[in-house]
């Protein structure tokens, strides 16, 4: 609402009150001043004149029934005041969302439809706590949702449905040449290298992507602090808990990537995701770049200095590496922009 | 189930709600549980998919089993594949949490996708590494239009060379907590920065901070500096529009140079107690006079307190005041009162630690009550609430708590904490002690903690 807006209504507004009519054609009376604070109720008085009388009565779109009507003028009515501090807002946003999973939703749909962003955002992340740190089947029961997938739908949630020809072509090519690239990496870099075995099964692969599966019992993970320069903690949102070490019976049946020796994807599945030798073939329209199957030979070669920058760094002390950054990091972040903008997503030491 | 489910009322289920508001609810979770949801039923199966802001955490991939490299490679893994399903170019806010030493090229990739894409707004990045080594971030960063708010946290260096252009108009809020960063360069391309935070861990020779220009369209400032081990310059705080300050600093600065700040509201002094400082901190504080809120560390009370000819500006404004004290001192605290004429809240910290700076302060005189000339005028009218933490029954902190009870003519609650583990005995007597003091304010309610 713009300031000459504002000065244009305010003679007017003295307790005025706005007529509003709700998504079963009851209409009543409302302080002008609450239900300016939704948004679509503004512009329908603003911009339309309307709302003035019970014939021009502002109709709300059908999500808004007279109870939720109701409470989100509680919700305007508390925060429209300006003297509230911080402490006190969230205080009452924390008790405002204690309700039910369905009256939330009705709520949530009504503010949307009135464009009342903030406390969208209060439901939507009412809502979003109840899915976090709960089990599939607590949430669907929570949300009463149907559990309408196959059990070959639940373990590759991820397959690429697009099934086009080209892209399966492009990633069998992308796979080949990565695992040559890797190859001669591996041969060149043997003794600077430290061994990296990829030890994963398929199953554990698709474990942690899958974040949960049917029935397992949930065991939360630990947390990897991270460094702590300072007082200041971070705090971790716990994942959807997800079974972390032993495989399930149900993914053992289910290997859409057979092991193979050469590493290439198999067969005519189109999940483009897990190939054995772990890397990652891109989707069609995420390269900005060109598109023949060569790998650059300038990434290429990048790739090469930055693993032995690598392994230079580990060998050399601290003051010694700070040194070098300083005055090798500007080369280096120069080329990294240089070939920026190329497609190629690739795992490497 | 939660007490609260009464869902008698209503039909509506989440199910009845559109994509976009489920899309919403999704963009509060991490994006690992947001991914998990594909397998709830048919219709969240590619709901994840429309996400365009990605919360993507590390951490959550460790466990006891694996190796630090191991959980690495699934994070990367786990980024490339979302990275893969969602539409990167949609992308408006992306915050990464974790570890990726080994991938540095895979990160920049990752960053320079996100930041291609016209949409982005926020970006957080948390990288940590705990082999010592230190990360670069992609020119796209710094040369990112859209972007409103960066947050750099952890072993970052940031540094440009005289070939990079930096820009980013559109930027508001920028924190940083990294190794170290070309401040002002950074800064002198921010045109539209309104809310800073800079924690600075230490100097290191070739990127200094020496003299920092802040862009004056900036409200909020929160500048901690930890380096103690170089003397700064100059730091300039022209910056009209301010409105909150927060200033710990460690370090010495020679010179600080402020204007008056008209918009100020809340103010947060924690400056080291060094023999520098105490020239210009008059000159800060005259800066801030306009405040409603002024918290004094310690360190800042201790450079008060070796002035005693400092003078005050006038507080015509400030209504809420917290001051620490390493050692209680009433007679800076009375002087600043007379200064407050509208003071309604008064919090007293009195064992606080001070960060002394490049000289060690002499030290610092036992100082006693002494009864004052005046009344400060708001005590008498304005003053309600008063909190005193880590109270040791000192003579000269009961001569004052005693004398604010006498006259405080409209005050309500009176609180004091005691330091932990102090003997219930020695509560009781002080409670003893000053419920026989008379009280200027019949509403007056003294509490003990």
């Amino acid at each position: 609402m713009s300031e000459i807006d504002m000065a244009v209504i305010k003679p007017e507004m003295m307790k005025s009150y706005i007529w509003l009519q709700t998504s079963d054609g009851s209409i009543q009376q409302v302080e002008q001043e609450i239900a300016m604070f939704c948004p679509l109720i503004c512009q329908e008085i603003i911009t339309k004149g309307m709302g003035s009388s019970k014939n021009s009565a502002i109709s709300l779109p059908q999500q808004v029934t007279p109870s939720t009507l109701s409470l989100i003028l509680d919700y305007c009515r508390f925060h429209q005041v300006p003297g509230r501090s911080n402490k006190e807002r969230k205080s009452h946003d924390e008790k405002f969302v204690r309700m039910g999973t369905n009256r939330l939703c009705e709520l949530v749909s009504a503010a949307d439809s009135l464009q009342l962003r903030p406390l969208v955002d209060l439901i939507s992340r009412a809502l979003a706590r109840k899915i976090e740190g709960r089990t599939p089947e607590e949430i669907r029961e929570i949300f009463h949702l149907p559990d309408d997938l196959t059990e070959e739908e639940k373990l590759e949630p991820l397959k690429n449905i697009t099934d086009d020809p080209r892209i399966r072509l492009l990633n069998r090519l992308y796979a080949k040449k990565r695992k040559e690239l890797k190859e001669r990496e591996r041969l060149k870099n043997v003794e600077i290298e430290e061994e990296r075995v990829d030890e994963r099964s398929v199953d554990d692969l698709l474990t942690f992507i899958n974040g949960n599966d049917g029935d397992s019992k949930a065991v939360k993970t630990p947390k990897n602090k991270k460094k702590n320069r300072k007082k200041k903690d971070q705090q971790k949102n716990p994942s959807l808990k997800e079974d972390s070490g032993p495989e399930k019976k149900e993914l053992n049946g289910h290997d859409t990537c057979d092991q193979s020796s050469d590493g290439n994807i198999i067969g005519e599945t189109s999940n483009l995701t897990y190939e054995e030798d772990g890397t990652f073939s891109p989707k069609i329209d995420f390269d900005d770049g060109d598109m023949d199957d060569g790998i650059d030979p300038a990434i290429r070669e990048k790739i090469d200095r930055e693993v032995e920058d690598f392994a230079r760094r580990i060998n050399s002390d601290w003051a010694e590496r700070m040194q070098d950054f300083l005055t090798s990091g500007r080369e280096r972040t120069s080329t990294l922009s240089a070939t920026n903008g190329n497609g190629y997503l690739r795992r490497h030491a | 189930m939660e007490p609260e489910e009464d869902n008698s009322e209503t039909s509506t289920t989440i199910s009845t709600l559109p994509d976009s508001i489920l899309c919403h609810i999704l963009s509060f979770l991490p994006t690992r549980t947001s991914m998990a949801t594909s397998i709830l039923s048919r219709r969240w199966r590619h709901l994840w998919k429309d996400l365009h802001v990605l919360n993507l955490d590390g951490y959550s991939f460790s466990a006891p089993e694996l190796s630090r490299d191991q959980v690495e490679e699934r994070f990367v893994d786990f980024v490339n594949e979302v990275l893969h399903h969602v539409q990167v170019r949609r992308i408006q806010k992306f915050r990464l949490d974790g570890e990726v030493r080994n991938y540095s090229h895979t990160l920049s990739f990752w960053i320079d996708s996100v930041t291609s894409g016209p949409h982005l707004q926020e970006l957080y990045l948390s990288l940590w590494n705990s082999s010592g080594s230190f990360y670069t971030l992609p020119y796209s960063v710094f040369s990112c239009t859209s972007l409103v708010s960066l947050i750099l946290k952890g072993d970052i260096i940031v540094s440009f060379d005289n070939l990079q252009s930096v820009q980013l108009p559109s930027l508001k809020n920028l924190e940083l907590e990294v190794i170290s960063v070309e401040l002002d360069k950074l800064l002198s391309h921010c045109p539209a920065l309104e809310m800073l935070k800079v924690f600075i861990f230490f100097n290191s020779g070739g990127i200094d901070p020496n003299e920092i220009h802040l862009p004056p369209s900036l409200k909020r400032l929160t500048l901690e500096s930890e380096a103690c081990d170089s003397t700064v310059d100059h730091l300039e705080i022209h910056t009209p529009s301010l409105e909150y300050l927060d200033l710990s600093l460690v370090a010495c600065y020679s010179q600080i140079s402020v204007r008056t700040y008209p918009n100020i509201v809340e103010a947060c002094l924690n400056i080291c107690f060094d023999d520098m400082h105490i020239d210009w901190i008059s000159k800060l504080l005259n800066a801030i006079c306009g405040a409603k809120l002024l918290a004094l560390q310690a360190s800042t009370t201790a450079c008060l307190v070796c002035v005693p000819s400092l003078e005050f500006p006038q507080f015509c404004c400030l209504v809420r005041l917290q001051i620490g004290f390493e050692f209680f001192n009433s007679r800076v605290l009375i002087d600043l009162l007379h200064c407050c004429c509208k003071l309604e809240v008064l919090v007293i910290h009195a064992c606080e630690s001070v960060s002394y700076g490049c000289l060690y302060g002499e030290p610092v005189e036992p100082s006693s009550w002494t009864q004052p000339v005046s009344v400060p005028s708001c005590v008498v009218s304005y003053l309600n609430i008063i909190e005193f933490r880590d109270y040791e029954d000192l003579e000269e902190e009961h001569e004052f708590i005693a004398y604010l009870l006498e006259r405080g003519l409209v005050l309500k609650t009176v609180t004091i904490h005691t330091r932990t583990f102090t003997d219930k005995e020695i509560k009781d007597h002080i409670i003893k002690k000053l419920s026989v003091v008379p009280r200027g304010s019949s509403t007056c309610q003294l509490k003990l903690d």
